[in-house]
């Protein structure tokens, strides 16, 4: 593997190693979590290809249960411990500062404790809620004490990381806060300011009503509290991506970052534009003013310029690095690229796959273009190619010096590691295809469309060629996750070790100029933080304040 | 790097970046453009309505279409766990519709094929959508909000059919989804509901439009979530034969006991249908997958009149439960 060489190689590197343990168990558990949810994947692909697998799954009751499962487990538990994982871990090498490791191992149990209330409820098909758990559908109360819990321990990190950035600064006067860092803190402070509208949902509504302490929640408030946080979670999972393409890429690549103010602009843009962009997930709600959805169908464009800086610096800085390497012409360079490399392959993979989520992204957030595939196939197969790919799959490439790095085991079969990426890759590609399609059909998103009644069966028979595109699709990433975890665990689980901190952080390098104006004013976190804030309030409170005051509150009902 | 290759990147990613605001730009300009001119297709709110209070609502009371001037028509809807009432819905070629949507129970969607209706359907709130049917055809509507174990059989069609035909079809007082023309207040008689203005009803046809998504088409039910009526309805009649005309006025909701097995939810009430199918569907229950057999020997089919007096009652789906308890069922 064509990891970096050694470029902040700490004196000690042993003792970093209670460190590069709570990493690892945060990381391994989000990975079991992935593991899990993944293999029930293909039964949904094979719904979705109208071929009913679950009748061969006597331990759940239904599809719909499979697939709370299924988004529970990959998009809220798997994202939320990796990201709490590495975000912590990065700044703390980074900033060469040790984090409290009593804080970090409680976090972790917090949030451990909460997949396992949580799990139990859906299991046991006591939460066949789906993964967003829309009121008046009532699971029971511990499966939203368990979400709720996997949220405060992930606050519980985001404290530590604000906190060891502040400890560096007060050594550092004057200095600007190095970028990984800088990064890390800017993603848990957005993610703070917007997990407060599912903290509120949670604490003040569902838990007291599932637990029968309150007798009814109003739904179209749920439902708002829900998305505030909603949407910005997936910059969540998506920024810590963004951590690994900006900072470390161009290393792997052997090049540099173009742009260190750019990407620091880019985080801090996510920061202010990344929460009041709720509603667009509400176009089609009677109870949210037009006006509103408007105002925050212009702030979710805002949120596509970040990107928009990511694709360009990222691609320059990838660029500059091939050209070094002796790569010519307009689009020669990309040949010269170390696509040998597992890690690397896998993360230009996900990059790519973005360009369509992104594009896919920009036509649901369009108030009038949303209403054409809102709740079809069409949102899955979005969402399969944003945090599916880009995401999954960059975490995956980062697993492949990761892990080596923090266990001191050698990478097992970085060939396969190679071809777990490229199976990922075009099956989700195929899977985006299918399900997109089958959306422009009209085929409803979480149908179990391979069990419908017979006098029904013929609806959706002019989908035939995107469901066997989706059929197809699940059969290859059923492969790709036998790929990816035979490599997880053969490296895990391998005998053969490398040198302790051999495998390093590819860190960018550092210029040691003094930073510019631009740099100075963007590290400023606090002052953005607020100014966040501000556009939260302006975008969200008077339709807050309006669902507050005229509530409807509704009893729970259990259909499944 | 070098000088040269800095400027170079610097100078394309300003290009890329005003490129990327100005393309952005013109998204918001169309979609204002859009908005200002075409954008009544788009949902609007029309307030609060608790599922409560859909009873006492004419447009809910007694859904479906009314022409209020010639092509221009008002669509109740309801939505419920798993089904849309009324089920089908016949409108002519041209018809300017605006379809007016709650919900009796949790979240559904309210999505037309092949058009740009698609409404998320919230109880508590009354929405509104705009759609003029320039083709004929028969439209799927599809619930595409998760509501329950059911969601994917909740399937409602709307016909779109010439309109001299359509217009044959309403004299005949054949054409479905059609809400009855002058509303009655008198004696809680709402409407005439799914299958349109038919003086006798099909017991089957009641059952297959309403009863199905949740029981089954073969009265089975599913396990743990909805009990079954074969094998049980039978056992109802014996130990009290008006308690099931009162769990279809009225709903049921909490927890029961059905064969071994507890069931805790809740079944909607159905006095919007008319007596005539209310009696109709249950004599189909009473009969069909082999429940006639372990009927009494004194058993008499139910009535219309019998529907229509026990319509007073005004019972809660809670008051029915408690009724259940008294009848002392294994």
């Amino acid at each position: 593997m064509a990891v970096g060489s050694l470029t902040r190689t700490s004196p000690a590197a042993v003792a970093w190693r209670p460190e590069k343990r709570v990493t690892a168990a945060f990381l391994i558990t989000g990975l079991v979590a992935l593991l899990i949810g993944a293999l029930l994947g293909p039964f949904q692909a094979f719904n979705y290809g109208d071929v009913n697998l679950y009748r061969y799954l006597p331990f759940l009751k239904s599809y719909y249960q499979g697939l709370t499962l299924h988004g529970v487990l990959n998009a809220l538990v798997f994202t939320t411990f990796f990201n709490c994982g590495v975000l912590i871990y990065f700044p703390a090498r980074e900033l060469d500062m040790r984090p409290s490791l009593g804080w970090l191992w409680a976090s972790y149990l917090v949030m451990v404790g909460g997949l396992v209330l949580a799990g139990i409820a859906i299991l046991s098909n006591n939460a066949t809620v789906m993964y967003t758990f829309y009121p008046p559908l009532q699971g029971s109360w511990d499966f939203y004490t368990g979400l709720a819990l996997v949220v405060v321990g992930s606050l519980m990190v985001a404290f530590e990381v604000v906190r060891l950035r502040a400890r560096w600064r007060r050594a550092n006067p004057g200095k600007a806060t190095p970028i990984v860092t800088f990064m890390s803190t800017a993603t848990m402070l957005m993610w703070a300011l917007a997990s407060v509208g599912i903290v509120v949902e949670v604490v003040v509504f569902l838990i007291p009503w599932s637990a029968g302490w309150i007798a009814g929640v109003d739904p179209e408030l749920a439902r708002t509290l829900f998305w505030f946080t909603g949407h910005p979670i997936v910059y969540f999972w998506l920024l810590p991506a963004y951590v690994s393409w900006y900072a470390f890429i161009p290393k792997q690549v052997g090049g540099e970052l173009t742009s260190d103010t750019l990407a620091r602009l880019a985080f801090v843009m996510f920061m202010v534009f990344s929460t009041p962009v709720g509603f667009h997930h509400q176009f089609t709600d009677p109870g949210i003013p037009r006006g509103w959805k408007l105002v925050q169908n212009i702030l979710t464009f805002f949120v596509v310029i970040p990107s928009l800086l990511t694709a360009f610096t990222v691609t320059s800085s990838m660029e500059v690095a091939a050209r070094k390497r002796g790569g010519r012409g307009v689009l020669g360079w990309i040949g010269k690229l170390p696509w040998n490399d597992a890690s690397f392959a896998a993360q230009v993979l996900a990059m790519i796959s973005f360009i369509f989520g992104g594009a896919g992204g920009i036509v649901l957030a369009s108030f009038n273009l949303n209403v054409l595939v809102h709740n079809t196939a069409f949102i899955p197969g979005h969402f399969h190619i944003t945090v599916g790919t880009a995401v999954t799959l960059t975490f995956f490439g980062m697993t492949f010096w990761l892990i080596p790095h923090l266990t001191g085991k050698k990478l097992f079969s970085p060939r396969l590691a190679l071809w777990s990426a490229w199976t990922w890759f075009v099956g989700m590609m195929l899977f985006a295809v299918g399900m997109h399609w089958q959306g422009l059909l009209g085929v409803p998103r979480r149908a179990w469309i391979s069990n419908m009644l017979p006098n029904l069966q013929g609806v959706y028979a002019d989908a035939r060629v995107p469901q066997t595109i989706t059929l197809i699709s699940g059969t290859i990433l059923f492969l790709a996750i036998v790929f990816y975890f035979t490599v997880l665990f053969g490296t895990l689980f391998s005998r053969r070790r490398v040198e302790e901190d051999s495998v390093a952080i590819p860190f960018p390098e550092y210029r040691g100029s003094r930073p510019g104006r631009a740099t100075r004013a963007l590290d400023r976190l606090g002052l953005w933080f607020l100014l966040a804030a501000a556009v939260v309030c302006v975008a969200y409170l008077p339709t807050l304040i309006h669902l507050f005051t005229g509530q409807v509150p509704l009893p729970g009902l259990r259909l499944w | 790097m070098d000088q040269r290759q800095h400027e170079v990147i610097e100078r394309w990613e300003r290009r890329w970046v005003t490129f990327g605001g100005v393309m952005l730009l013109c998204f918001v300009g169309l979609i204002v453009f859009v908005l200002a001119t075409e954008g009544a297709h788009i949902v609007h709110g029309g307030g609060h309505i608790t599922p409560a209070e859909i009873a006492q609502v004419p447009l809910f009371s007694n859904p479906g279409a009314t022409e209020l001037s010639t092509g221009e028509f008002q669509v109740g809807i309801v939505a419920q766990a798993f089904s849309f009432n009324p089920p089908t819905i016949d409108l002519p070629v041209g018809a300017h519709a605006r379809f007016y949507l709650t919900s009796k129970d949790v979240l559904h969607g309210f999505m037309i094929e092949r058009t740009t209706v698609n409404v998320e359907v919230i109880p508590g709130q009354l929405a509104y959508a705009d759609y003029r049917f320039t083709r004929p055809g028969s439209y799927h509507v599809v619930c595409n909000e998760y509501c329950g174990i059911n969601h994917q059989d909740m399937i409602g069609t709307i016909n779109v059919l010439p309109a001299a035909e359509y217009r044959q079809k309403v004299a005949a007082g054949t054409a479905a989804g059609q809400a009855k023309p002058l509303p009655e207040v008198a004696g809680g008689q709402a409407g005439t509901g799914a299958a349109g203005a038919a003086p006798t009803a099909n017991g089957s046809q009641v059952y297959a439009a309403n009863c199905a998504s949740c029981h089954g088409p073969d009265g089975t039910g599913h396990p743990g979530a909805f009990p079954p009526l074969a094998g049980h309805a039978p056992a109802l009649y014996r130990a009290d034969r008006g308690y099931p005309i009162d769990v279809l006025l009225y709903g049921l909701q909490g927890k029961i006991t059905v064969g071994g097995q507890v069931y805790n939810n809740v079944m909607p009430a159905w006095g919007q249908l008319s007596d005539a199918e209310l009696a109709a569907v249950a004599n189909t229950i009473m009969h069909d997958w082999g429940n006639a057999t372990a009927l009494p020997s004194d058993y008499q089919a139910y009535t219309a009149q019998e529907v229509a007096s026990a319509r007073g009652k005004g019972l809660s789906a809670a008051a029915v439960r408690t009724q259940r308890e008294k009848l002392g069922l294994p």
